[in-house]
C-alpha cells in the first residue's frame, strides 16, 4: 500500500517554520509546554462556572486532547483564524499563539495518523443533477429532467450527501415516469402522439441585442436543443411578451416591422413580420388583443419536416443593425415596463408541437449508442437484445454485469414482445426498467468479505471509478475509466493522476464547477436572491444575472484547469466578461455577447469579492445588508459561520437618534452595544461594511442613495483594521493556508458526499500542506482529495461478511 | 374551472392523439366519471387539508376582537368575509417553541405545524431525518379509503441547499410538514405538472395509460426482488436507506393498483399544466386548482400545502411589497411596514377564498365538496418580528361533514393552549384514534 496523503509534507508549512520541525517531532511535549496559555487567555470565560459556549478548559489536560478531537479541532480553528480570544480581551503574543497552534495541530495530526478514518457507505443515491447527467452520458439525451424530479434536500451545504439522499413514494413515482420518458426519447417512438413543449424566456430578459448561443445577426430570443421523438412534421411557434392588459408588446409604433425567425440547425424554416402597418392599425382600431391573433398566426410555422433526435432550434429576430435603440421612438425602445405596449417585440416562449405524419425513426445519436447490433432475422433477435441490454446495463450500473443482473431486464424485453411489441419496443421497456434498478439509482459499495467488520479496506477500482466520476463529472464513469477498472489499474498512482487531469480537462467537469461552486458560493441562489428592485435598478435584467453566474463559474474553471493557485480566486487581475457585464463594471473595449478573459485594472474589482454574483446574492432588493453579506463572507471564506441568532431580537428603535434617520452603521452599532448581540456581530458586521461600496446590483458606489459617503472601515475578529475589499482580501490571505483550507474542507464534503468528522481534519491539513508545495494550485487540492485515505478507503459494516437472508419481497 | 386562459394558455397543454387540443372540456367530462365510480362506496367521504403560511401573520391584524359570532373581520382576514359562515377562527393558542433543538426559530415553526414535534435530534446532529407522524397522516389512516393517493403534499418552493441555509439540519425538514411515520418525511412537490401526473398519469389514450400502469407495477415488483439481491451482495442488510426505498416501492405499488381500478376515468384526463409557472400567482392558482381536482375526482382525501417555506426569500413585489417575505415579517412596527406584512397574508386569504369558492360550487351527491371538507390554515408563529409563538393564527374552513359547528365562530382558547391540542381535536373529528400528539396537554373543544 502506498503512503496516503496524511501528514506527508507536514514539515514544510510556511508559517513559523523555525520551531516547527522540532515541534513535529514532539508536538505533545510542546503542547504541554504551552498549556498555560489556555489558563491565561481562555479560561477567563471558558471555565466550569461560566461555561461560555458550553466549553471549559478547567480539568483538561494535554494527555486527553486526542480523546476529544471535536472540541480541540474547534479550538484549533478558532485560534488559527484569530476569532478567539475576542479582540476586546487580552491576546496571547503572536509567537505563543503560533507555537500553541502548531503543537495542537501536531498532536491531533499524529493521533489521526495512527488511527485513520474512512466511512461505511453502502448506498449513495444519485441526486437529480447526477441522474440527468447520467442519462445524458448513457443515451446522449439532454433534457431538463431536474424539474421532473423532486429536489433532493441536502446537508452540510451540498445536495449530494449520502445519508440524507432518501427515497419517498413521490420520488419513486417520478423515477418510473421519467424512466419511461427517457426510454421514449432514447429509442425514439414511431407511434409518438402529438405533444407540445414550451421553452420560456424569463420575463426580465433584455432582448434588444444578440444573445449568446443564438446565430449571429439575430437579436433576442432563445436557442434550445430539442429531442424530436420521430421523423415527422413539427410546428414551431412563439408568443410575444404581453403587458398587463394582455396586449402584446411590439405591435404598435413601428415604421419598419421586426422579422421573426425560426431556425432548425441553423437553417431558417420560418419567418414572419411583426409590427407591420396592419398590426399597428388593427391594434389601434380594435385593440391589441385582436391584433395579437394575427401576430400569433404570423409567428406560427407551417408543418416542417424534422428527423428524430436532438436538433438546435432557435426562436429569434433578425437584427436590424443600422437601428440603434432610441428611447424617443416607441418601436426602437427596449422596455421592461409592463404597461407600455410599445417597444421592440420580445419573445415570451418558443414552442414545438408534433410530430405529425410520422414516417419513422431515423438513426439518432441515442440509437447509435443503444443499438450496438441490429437483428436481420428473427433468430438473431434474442441474442442481439441480450447484447444491447448487457452493454447498456454495464454502463448504467458502472460495473460488469452477470446473468442475475440481466434476467430482470430481459424479462421486460420479452414481455413487450409477447404483448405484440416490435424489437424496439422490447428494448424500450428493458431500458426503462434499467433506469429504475437500484443498481442504477444507487452508487453501491460492498463490504469486503476478506476484512473483519469495522476494519478499513481499499475500495475496488469500479467503486473508485464511480467516486471519481461523480466527484468530477456528477455522472457515470465513461468507458475509459471502466476499462482501467477492469484491468485493475485505475488506482495506480500515475494512472490515477492522469485520469483526474483528463477528467478535469473534459467538458463534463463543468458539472463540478456548476454544482460545487453553485453550492459552496451559493450561486444557485442567484435566481431567487439577486432581484434588485426594478424601479431603483431599472437596468438590472436576467442577462446581467446570468452574466454574474458565468463570470464566477468561468473564473473557477480557469483556476482549476490552468493549474492556478486557489488564492487567485480572490486576487485575479483578470476576469471573464461579455459586453453586458463589462459595461456594468465599467471595463472598456468589450463588445458582443461572448465571454472572454479581460484585464481588471481596478483592484477593488479583482477576484470573487469584486464579482456581482457574490455581492448581489447578499443584498436585499432595495438596500445592501452588511449583516447578510458579512455572515456570508465569514461563513464561506473564513469557514466560521456565526451561530443562529436568538429567538427574540431586542428592538433598536428606542435608542436610535430621533431627529434624523439613522444610518445602517449607526443602527448596527446600537445593536452591538448589547453584549449578547455583540459576541457575533462584531465578527460579522465589519466584514460586511468592508464591502459596503458594492451596491445591491454589484456596481461600485462612493455614496449611499441619501448622498452619505460610504464608510467601509472596521476591525475584524482578529483585531486587524480593514477598509474596503482590497484590505479585506489581504486580511483573508494573511495566513496563507486559511483559504486553501476552507476550499479543501468544502470540496472534501462534496467529494465524499458526507460531512467531515474531526478525524478528517488532519487529512484536510495534509492536503493543504502538500498543495503548498505546488503553489496551492486548485488542481493539487483536487488531486490531494482523490489521493486521500477517506476517498480511497471504506470501512466494513458491522455485519460484514455475514450472509443475509433474502428479504421478503412482499409485505 | 380547472385552468383558465389567464392561468395557463390552452396551447401549452399536452395534446391528444389526433392533434386536437383537448384541454378543459375533457377535464370537465372526466371528473364526474371518476366521481360516479366511487359513489358506490357506502361510507361518507370526508376530506382534510392543511395550508401552511411561513413567516407568521401579525396577530393584531388577524384575530377578531370579539369572540363568538358576528365579529368584525380584521385587515388580513378580510378577503374571506364572503365565507364567514364556513369559518371557525381560533385565537390565543401557542405553537411549539422553536428551540435550537426543535428546528430553530424558523424551520421549527413549519416542521412542528402538523405534528407538534419538529426534528427529533439536536441541532448540528446532521443526517438525522426523524420527526413524528403528523396529524394529516393519522387522518389519512382513517379516511383515505380506496383513493389512489393516500395524501398529497404540495408546495411552491424548492429548498435551496446552500451553505448555512438549513440552520444545521438536513434541508428536507424545510420542505416537509407531513410524516408518514417517524422516519419517513413526505416532502412537498412544487411542480404542478408532477402533481398532475401523480393524479392522472402521463398523457395518452386509455389503453396506453392502462398499459403504462401495468408496466410500472410489474417494474416495481421486479425491483423489489432485485433490491433484496443487492442488499445481500453488498452486505447492507438492515440499511435504513434501502429499507426506505423498499417501503416506497411497496407504497407506490399499492397506489398503482388502486389507480388501475380508476384507469377508465383517469384516461380521459388529457390536459395538464406544463412545468413550474414562472409567475407565483399562477403557481398558487394552479396548485389550488389541482387540489380541488384531486378532491373532486376523489383521487385523494388528504392534502397539505406549504405556500412557502420558512427560509423563503419570496418576493411579493407584485403586491407592491418591496422587501422579500422574510424581511417584511421583520417589520419595524410602523404602519407602513405592518401594512406590507399584512398584504402578504391578505393575498393568501384571496387565494384560499378562491379555493373555498371552488369547493363550495362543486356538488357531490347532495353535498358540496366544502360540506365534506375541513381545511386548517395556520402558521407556526404570529408576529414575525419576534418569531412569536403566542396567539398564532388558526383558521378552520368547513365542517368536515358537520362534525364541527359551522357559523363563523371565533373561539378564544385558553391562553397559550398548545396548538397540538387542536391537532388532537382534528384527529378526533375524523375518527383517527390517537391519544396524544406533539406537546398536547389534552383535546381541545372545537
Amino acid at each position: 500500500m502506498r503512503a496516503w496523503v496524511y501528514l506527508a509534507g507536514a514539515g514544510v508549512v510556511a508559517a513559523g517554520a523555525a520551531g516547527f520541525a522540532l515541534m513535529h517531532r514532539a508536538p505533545h511535549a510542546a503542547l504541554q509546554g504551552q498549556w498555560s496559555m489556555l489558563d491565561k487567555y481562555c479560561a477567563n470565560c471558558h471555565n466550569n462556572d461560566d461555561l461560555t459556549a458550553d466549553l471549559s478548559f478547567q480539568g483538561r489536560h494535554p494527555d486527553n486532547v486526542t480523546s476529544d478531537p471535536a472540541v480541540w479541532e474547534k479550538v484549533l480553528h478558532k485560534l488559527s483564524i484569530g476569532a478567539m480570544p475576542p479582540n476586546d480581551q487580552p491576546q496571547p503574543p503572536p509567537e505563543l499563539r503560533a507555537t500553541f497552534v502548531q503543537a495542537l495541530e501536531g498532536t491531533l495530526d499524529a493521533a489521526a495518523e495512527a488511527k485513520p478514518y474512512a466511512a461505511t457507505t453502502h448506498v449513495h443515491r444519485l441526486n437529480r443533477a447526477e441522474y440527468a447527467n447520467a442519462v445524458r452520458d448513457l443515451f446522449g439525451i439532454e433534457a431538463n429532467l431536474a424539474e421532473d424530479l423532486p429536489s433532493d434536500g441536502g446537508d452540510f451545504g451540498f445536495d449530494n450527501i449520502a445519508d440524507v439522499l432518501r427515497t419517498s413514494p413521490l420520488l419513486l413515482e417520478r423515477y418510473l415516469s421519467v424512466g419511461l420518458r427517457v426510454a421514449d426519447m432514447a429509442v425514439g417512438n414511431a407511434n409518438a402522439v402529438v405533444g407540445s413543449t414550451s421553452y420560456r424566456i424569463p420575463f426580465d430578459t433584455t432582448q434588444d441585442y444578440h444573445l449568446e448561443g443564438l446565430p449571429l445577426g439575430t437579436r433576442g430570443g432563445v436557442a434550445v436543443r430539442h429531442n424530436f421523438p420521430a421523423d415527422g412534421e413539427y410546428v414551431f411557434s412563439a408568443r410575444l411578451v404581453r403587458g398587463v392588459e394582455e396586449g402584446y408588446h411590439g405591435v404598435e409604433g413601428h415604421d419598419r416591422p421586426h422579422e421573426f425567425l425560426v431556425l432548425v440547425d441553423g437553417q431558417i424554416v420560418h419567418t414572419g413580420e411583426v409590427g407591420t402597418k396592419e398590426d399597428h392599425e388593427t391594434s389601434v382600431a380594435e385593440g391589441f388583443n385582436i391584433a395579437g391573433f394575427a401576430v400569433d398566426a404570423k409567428m406560427t410555422s407551417a408543418h416542417i419536416p424534422v428527423t428524430a433526435g436532438p436538433h438546435e432550434v432557435a426562436f429569434t429576430w433578425r437584427e436590424q443593425r443600422s437601428r440603434e435603440q432610441n428611447a424617443w421612438e416607441p418601436g426602437l425602445r427596449a422596455t421592461l415596463e409592463i404597461h407600455n405596449p410599445a417597444g421592440m417585440p420580445r419573445i415570451e416562449d418558443g414552442r414545438i408541437e408534433g410530430p405529425y405524419n410520422v414516417t419513422g425513426v431515423s438513426d439518432t445519436p441515442s440509437r447509435q449508442k443503444i443499438f450496438t447490433c441490429r437483428p436481420s432475422a428473427a433468430a438473431e433477435e434474442q441474442p442481439c437484445a441480450e447484447k444491447i441490454v448487457t452493454t447498456m446495463a454495464a454502463r448504467a450500473y458502472r460495473r460488469p454485469v452477470d446473468k442475475d443482473d440481466i434476467a430482470p431486464l430481459m424479462a421486460f424485453y420479452e414481455k413487450a414482445r409477447a404483448n405484440g411489441g416490435d424489437f424496439d419496443a422490447g428494448i424500450h421497456d428493458a431500458l426503462a426498467r434499467t433506469l429504475v434498478s437500484p443498481w442504477f439509482l444507487f452508487r453501491t459499495e460492498a463490504d469486503s468479505p476478506d476484512a473483519p467488520p469495522g476494519s478499513a479496506h481499499r475500495i475496488n477500482d469500479y467503486e473508485l471509478a464511480s467516486r471519481l466520476s461523480f466527484f468530477l463529472w456528477s455522472s457515470v464513469p465513461d468507458d475509459e475509466l471502466l476499462s482501467l477498472a477492469a484491468k485493475d489499474e485505475l488506482h495506480e498512482a500515475g494512472t490515477l493522476e492522469a485520469q483526474v487531469r483528463r477528467m478535469v480537462a473534459d467538458q463534463r467537469s463543468n458539472a463540478l464547477v456548476e454544482n460545487f461552486v453553485g453550492q459552496w458560493l451559493q450561486l444557485r441562489n442567484l435566481d431567487s436572491r439577486a432581484r434588485p428592485d426594478l424601479l431603483m435598478f431599472p437596468d438590472f435584467d436576467a442577462n446581467l444575472r446570468n452574466a454574474f453566474r458565468t463570470e464566477t463559474e468561468m473564473l473557477f474553471g480557469h483556476v482549476l484547469r490552468e493549474g492556478r493557485p486557489v488564492q487567485e480566486l480572490l486576487t485575479a487581475d483578470y476576469t471573464f466578461a461579455n459586453e453586458r457585464l463589462a459595461r456594468h463594471y465599467g471595463i472598456p473595449g468589450v463588445y458582443g455577447s461572448r465571454f472572454r478573459k479581460v484585464d481588471v485594472t481596478d483592484p477593488n474589482r479583482r477576484g470573487l469579492f469584486g464579482h456581482g454574483s457574490i455581492e448581489s446574492i447578499t443584498a436585499a432588493s432595495s438596500r445592501t445588508s452588511p449583516i447578510i453579506r458579512g455572515k456570508y463572507i465569514v461563513s464561506t471564506f473564513w469557514n466560521n459561520p456565526p451561530p443562529a441568532p436568538p429567538a427574540t431580537v431586542p428592538a433598536l428603535e428606542a435608542s436610535a437618534p430621533k431627529d434624523r434617520p439613522a444610518t445602517v452603521r449607526e443602527m448596527l452599532e446600537l445593536h452591538r452595544a448589547d453584549p449578547t448581540c455583540a459576541s457575533c456581530h462584531r465578527n460579522i458586521d465589519p466584514v460586511g461594511f468592508a464591502l459596503e461600496n458594492f451596491d445591491v446590483d454589484g456596481s461600485w458606489r462612493e455614496t449611499t442613495r441619501e448622498g452619505l459617503k460610504i464608510d467601509s472601515a472596521g476591525v475584524l475578529a482578529d483585531g486587524s483594521k480593514v477598509e474596503g475589499p482590497v484590505q479585506l482580501r489581504e486580511a483573508l490571505l494573511r495566513n496563507p493556508s486559511l483559504f486553501p483550507n476552507t476550499v479543501t474542507q468544502n470540496m472534501m464534503i462534496y467529494a465524499l458526499g458526507r460531512g467531515l468528522q474531526p478525524a478528517d481534519m488532519p487529512v484536510v491539513r495534509g492536503i493543504v500542506r502538500n498543495a503548498a508545495k505546488r503553489d496551492y494550485s486548485l488542481i493539487s487540492i483536487v488531486l490531494g482529495i482523490v489521493d486521500s485515505y477517506p476517498f480511497q478507503m471504506r470501512t466494513n459494516g458491522a455485519a460484514a461478511g455475514a450472509t443475509t437472508t433474502v428479504a421478503q419481497t412482499k409485505e | 374551472m380547472f385552468i383558465t386562459k389567464k392561468h395557463l394558455d390552452r396551447r401549452t397543454f399536452l395534446r391528444g392523439a389526433m392533434g386536437t387540443a383537448i384541454a378543459l372540456p375533457f377535464l370537465d367530462a372526466m371528473v364526474p366519471a371518476a366521481t360516479a365510480q366511487t359513489r358506490t362506496a357506502a361510507a361518507e367521504k370526508l376530506r382534510f387539508g392543511a395550508v401552511y403560511m411561513p413567516n407568521g401573520i401579525y396577530p393584531g391584524m388577524w384575530h377578531p376582537e370579539k369572540t363568538g359570532k358576528g365579529w368584525e373581520f380584521q385587515r388580513t382576514m378580510k378577503p374571506l368575509e364572503p365565507y364567514r359562515e364556513y369559518l371557525t377562527t381560533i385565537s390565543q393558542m401557542k405553537a411549539p417553541e422553536g428551540k435550537k433543538d426543535m428546528g430553530g426559530i424558523h424551520m421549527g415553526a413549519s416542521a412542528a405545524f402538523l405534528n407538534g414535534a419538529g426534528p427529533q435530534g439536536h441541532n448540528g446532529e446532521f443526517n438525522l431525518i426523524q420527526s413524528k407522524k403528523s396529524v394529516d397522516q393519522y387522518i389519512a389512516d382513517a379516511i383515505s379509503g380506496d383513493t389512489p393517493l393516500r395524501s398529497l403534499e404540495v408546495g411552491t418552493e424548492d429548498m435551496g441547499t446552500s451553505a448555512g441555509a438549513c440552520d444545521g439540519y438536513p434541508c428536507v425538514f424545510f420542505g416537509t410538514m407531513a410524516w408518514r411515520d417517524d422516519k419517513s418525511p413526505l416532502p412537498v412537490s412544487v411542480n404542478p405538472q408532477v402533481t398532475f401526473e401523480r393524479m392522472f398519469g402521463e398523457p395518452g389514450s386509455a389503453r396506453e395509460r392502462l398499459i403504462r400502469l401495468q408496466t410500472k407495477e410489474s417494474m416495481l415488483d421486479s425491483v423489489l426482488q432485485e433490491t433484496a439481491r443487492l442488499e445481500k451482495k453488498i452486505g447492507a442488510a438492515d440499511n435504513a436507506i434501502l429499507d426506505e426505498y423498499l417501503s416506497s416501492v411497496r407504497r407506490v405499488e399499492e397506489q398503482l393498483q388502486k389507480m388501475q381500478s380508476r384507469s377508465e376515468a383517469i384516461a380521459s384526463a388529457s390536459g395538464g399544466p406544463v412545468g413550474i409557472p414562472e409567475d407565483f400567482d399562477q403557481h398558487m392558482t394552479v396548485t389550488y386548482d389541482l387540489l380541488h381536482l384531486a378532491f373532486q375526482g376523489d383521487l385523494t382525501r388528504v392534502f397539505s400545502f406549504m405556500v412557502g417555506h420558512e427560509a423563503s426569500g419570496r418576493s411579493y413585489a407584485f403586491l407592491g411589497v418591496k422587501e422579500p417575505h422574510h424581511s417584511t415579517s421583520h417589520h419595524k412596527n410602523t404602519p407602513e411596514s405592518l401594512e406590507a406584512y399584512s398584504k402578504i397574508g391578505s393575498y393568501h386569504m384571496v387565494k384560499l377564498g378562491q379555493f373555498i369558492e371552488k369547493l363550495k360550487n362543486t356538488k357531490e351527491g347532495d353535498h358540496t365538496l366544502l360540506d365534506t371538507s375541513l381545511v386548517y390554515f395556520g402558521a407556526g408563529m404570529s408576529n414575525g418580528l419576534l418569531h412569536d409563538r403566542h396567539n398564532v393564527p388558526a383558521l378552520l374552513v368547513g365542517t368536515a361533514g358537520g362534525r364541527i359547528e359551522a357559523g363563523g365562530r371565533h373561539i378564544a382558547a385558553e391562553k397559550d393552549l398548545p396548538t397540538s391540542n387542536l391537532l388532537l381535536a382534528l384527529a378526533d373529528k375524523y375518527g383517527a384514534e390517537i391519544d396524544s400528539i406533539g406537546i398536547a396537554t389534552g383535546r381541545m373543544q372545537i
